[in-house]
């Protein structure tokens, strides 16, 4: 929230959002079910004054929209819409504008070819900021979740793992660009993909490999629409190395600097960290 | 009589043995009757579920309203003493049904479908598989004859299924849903059709489908649904399909173990769905128990074509 405190919303086990909130003495509210049951888990962004919006694949696939109130609750899921086959991503654009991207979902027609994998759809809003465009389609053959970024010049930053198991990326200056792969093909992409804006504005991808290990790629400078190509992590060995089985979360410090976190195949919480001095250190895994 | 879901009819719906005359339909229902017996003739306990729509497609109850979440418009069950294996017919054994349809009823989508018990209501395949029946527009439909296939445990030309991987964004995924219905009827006249699969994470396997034909096969991964057709089903076979579909990033961590939630891995992060209770869920809207197959549930189901 603008005053810093945390918010949290996931699904529930009867695929009901529920959303909890720090107080002021840093206690949490109860959970509180929001709504119908939903498809995905959400996405959480800070609109550009300030309050907290949601945004969920709902019922029919279409993305669904809740605006947190001043006083801490969540209003009526508003029907944005379109045919989703993943989890929303929601991103805030330079002007302010929040900007919703996914997955589309395959036709269902008997014997679609396109029914493993699908365009990036996004959706904008218009710039009174309340207000929202139309469903468009950046094409490409994608199969998993988008992750979205904003590049210090304001350009945006779109990727998504295609069938191939690669990274594919397209970036909007004035235009939209087509779909290229980055990283390499060294690595088979077995996971969504996060990423994340260090100190200097470059971008830096985080993915988990078919060897069930994590990799990352960054930017060759900011604002650049080079990367290089995938390095496993973290730089010094763990030993045992844990069996890695999630996505990545990435978290960013207050130095600026990058906190990772995946599962393991034990269901433990596994950490590491970036350290000038040092780079990424062996991991450290908790159960949980 | 009542159905035994304990809906009340309000035309006559009636099973009887092969002597017992059906009673006729009032004026202005459609009749849809005929015989049901196993591929090789023995009287059978079976669940016979009819649906009736009307010329838009809805589901339609008895008494002509449109019902969109009814499993079926009526139901049926003959011989609910029999094992599930059946028994060479008896005259106490009914091996005939009939049902008076409403008068709106405009068929083209709607269907019969029949599903082999045990004496506990359970679907039960160590003999017979499931099949179906479409009804073509407008009926009525006396004298259909409908024979549940045998499986290929005791037939050596009986039953195939179709069975592959199911991975979303290339990792393996448990699907929710796995129906198939048969094109059309294999060389005995029988349309096969399966309820549902069984799923492991990464996994399905339909329930057993009459040989001889093709199938329209449709699994469901995370509310979406992928269609096969033209799935051709081989005697005493299992016909691959392998299935790769759109994932989320952060996918359920759902594991359909017996008697198990699925781990959450973030004390941020709620449990996921109980499959137990997603198991319970489906067969109570199956009509069938104790069954580990998905099974059928309403409104949610396209006709097959």
């Amino acid at each position: 929230m603008s005053d810093g405190r945390i918010v949290i919303a996931a699904r529930g086990t009867d695929n009901v959002l529920r959303t909890t909130m720090q107080h002021l003495d840093a206690t949490w509210t109860p959970w509180t079910p929001l709504g119908t049951s939903v498809l995905s888990e959400p996405s959480l962004i800070q609109n550009a004054a300030g309050g907290l919006e949601l945004f969920v694949r709902g019922p029919g696939n279409h993305l669904l929209r809740s605006v947190q109130a001043a006083n801490g609750s969540w209003g009526a899921y508003s029907d944005l819409g379109g045919t989703l086959a993943t989890e929303p991503v929601a991103v805030k654009n330079a002007d302010g504008r929040l900007e919703i991207f996914a997955i589309q979902a395959p036709s269902g027609a008997a014997n679609d070819p396109d029914s493993h994998a699908g365009p990036v759809v996004h959706l904008w809003q218009l710039s009174d900021r309340a207000t929202w465009g139309a469903w468009a389609s950046r094409g490409g053959v994608l199969t998993a979740t988008p992750a979205v970024a904003l590049n210090n010049d304001g350009t945006l930053e779109v990727f998504a793992r295609d069938p191939q198991a690669r990274l594919q990326h397209s970036r909007r200056t004035t235009s939209w660009s087509g779909w290229s792969a980055i990283g390499g093909t060294r690595v088979t992409i077995k996971s969504g993909t996060v990423v994340g804006k260090k100190a200097d504005g470059r971008l830096e991808l985080f993915v988990r490999g078919s060897d069930d290990a994590a990799y990352h790629s960054w930017n060759s400078a900011a604002n650049s629409a080079s990367f290089n190509s995938w390095q496993k992590l973290p730089d010094v060995i763990s030993s045992p190395e844990p069996v890695l089985d999630s996505t990545p979360s990435v978290t960013t410090k207050s130095d600026g600097s990058f906190e990772l976190h995946m599962r393991d195949k034990q269901g433990r919480m596994c950490s590491t960290h970036f350290l000038a001095a040092r780079g990424w250190l062996a991991w450290t895994c908790l159960a949980v | 009589m009542r159905p035994p879901d304990g809906r009340a009819s309000a035309v006559p719906v009636s099973a009887s043995s092969a002597a017992g005359p059906a009673a006729p339909c009032p004026p202005g229902t459609k009749a849809v009757s005929g015989t049901i017996t196993g591929e090789d003739g023995r009287a059978l306990n079976v669940l016979v579920g009819i649906d009736a729509v009307d010329s838009s497609g809805q589901k339609l109850a008895m008494d002509g309203s449109r019902a969109p979440a009814l499993p079926y418009t009526t139901v049926l069950r003959l011989n609910p003493t029999l094992p599930p294996e059946g028994r060479p017919p008896m005259p106490s054994d009914a091996t005939t049904f009939s049902a008076c349809l409403p008068s709106s009823t405009h068929h083209g989508n709607g269907n019969i479908e029949l599903y082999p018990k045990n004496q506990r209501g359970t679907t039960t395949q160590t003999r017979y598989g499931n099949a179906m029946r479409p009804l073509p527009a407008p009926g009525p439909w006396p004298g259909l004859a409908l024979k549940l296939p045998l499986v290929c445990a005791v037939h050596p030309q009986g039953t195939g299924r179709v069975s592959g991987t199911v991975k979303a964004a290339g990792v393996l995924a448990q699907p929710t849903r796995g129906p198939a219905w048969a094109l059309g009827p294999n060389p005995q006249g029988i349309w096969g059709f399966a309820a549902g699969s069984r799923f492991t994470v990464g996994s399905y396997t339909t329930q057993e489908l009459a040989s001889g034909t093709n199938y329209d096969v449709r699994i469901t991964y995370n509310a979406m649904t992928t269609r096969r057709t033209g799935i051709a089903v081989h005697a005493c076979a299992t016909t691959r399909l392998d299935l790769d579909c759109i994932g989320d990033a952060s996918p359920s961590r759902a594991r359909c173990s017996p008697g198990t939630a699925a781990p959450s891995w973030s004390s941020a992060r709620l449990p996921a769905p109980s499959c137990t209770a997603a198991r319970t869920r489906r067969r109570a809207a199956a009509g069938g128990t104790g069954s580990a197959w998905e099974a059928r549930s309403s409104g949610t189901r396209l006709p097959p074509r």
